[in-house]
């Protein structure tokens, strides 16, 4: 998997995700994920377009991230995700903690 | 019936290998591709908790995942040999989950109609898990 991180606008980080999230993979994002909530980044957005396949290591490094980013009030939103990822996310109920966007557009609006 | 048995070793870089070879054989029994997605996850959580827990992170231990394709039904068999798994310790979660643990077994039990434990082998586990196909589609 390639993580790629930069800093956008409005203090956002924004995460681009390639290949799939499976148990393998999902400890080196664990661990980016980890480097963010510690500098205590305020607003994540993760494009999820290149992302076919997620396991629940993949939710749970993305649940962790939450856990985190609550203690210091920080937000995150998904975006562009195919609907077999969505469904997952879904099927985990998810979707009522995440907030999951269409596009980076609406991903944005959350945060306003 | 159609069965087939695809081995891994038990190490997480094994995973992507063996869903590539699974979406081929999928491919072959056409399988719709919302059911060939969740057969993909099923049997990647199933390997990853053999992984995890059966062999406890230990490498290059031997994982059995065979398929068998029938008229009315849809088996997959994950067959270990490490550690045996407490049945009583498994507990679905509470959802939506709020720890980053658990997610695999509530995934395993939500997307397939029957899972259960074959604790008969005097060593390891067999998980074996079923879908049923209403009207022979799947």
């Amino acid at each position: 998997m390639k993580i790629h991180i930069k800093s956008a606008q409005q203090g956002i980080e924004l995460i681009t995700l390639h290949g799939d999230l499976d148990f393998h993979s999902s400890q080196e994002l664990r661990v980016e994920l980890i480097k963010l909530a510690d500098r205590q980044a305020s607003k994540i957005l993760v494009d999820f377009k290149k992302v076919d396949y997620i396991d629940s290591s993949g939710l749970a490094a993305f649940v962790e991230l939450f856990q985190r980013m609550k203690r210091y009030n920080g937000q995150m939103a998904f975006f562009n995700l195919s609907s077999g990822v969505r469904d997952v996310f879904e099927v985990a109920k998810l979707d009522s903690i995440f907030r999951l966007a269409q596009n980076e557009k609406e991903a944005t609006e959350f945060f306003s | 019936m159609i069965q087939k048995t695809f081995v891994i070793k038990s190490e997480s870089k094994y995973l992507k290998p063996l869903r590539n070879k699974l979406k081929l054989f999928f491919k072959k029994m056409r399988f719709s591709q919302k059911i060939c997605a969740t057969f993909l996850l099923v049997a990647g959580e199933a390997c990853t908790n053999s992984i995890r827990h059966a062999y406890q992170g230990k490498k290059g231990h031997k994982i059995n995942v065979t398929i068998q394709v029938q008229k009315s039904k849809i088996v997959f068999k994950i067959r270990d040999y490490g550690k045996k798994i407490d049945l009583s310790r498994v507990k679905t979660p509470r959802l939506p989950r709020k720890k980053p643990h658990g997610l695999g077994i509530y995934l395993l039990k939500t997307m397939m109609d029957k899972l259960k434990y074959n604790t008969s082998h005097a060593k390891g586990n067999e998980l074996i898990l079923t879908k049923y196909r209403k009207g022979g589609v799947c």
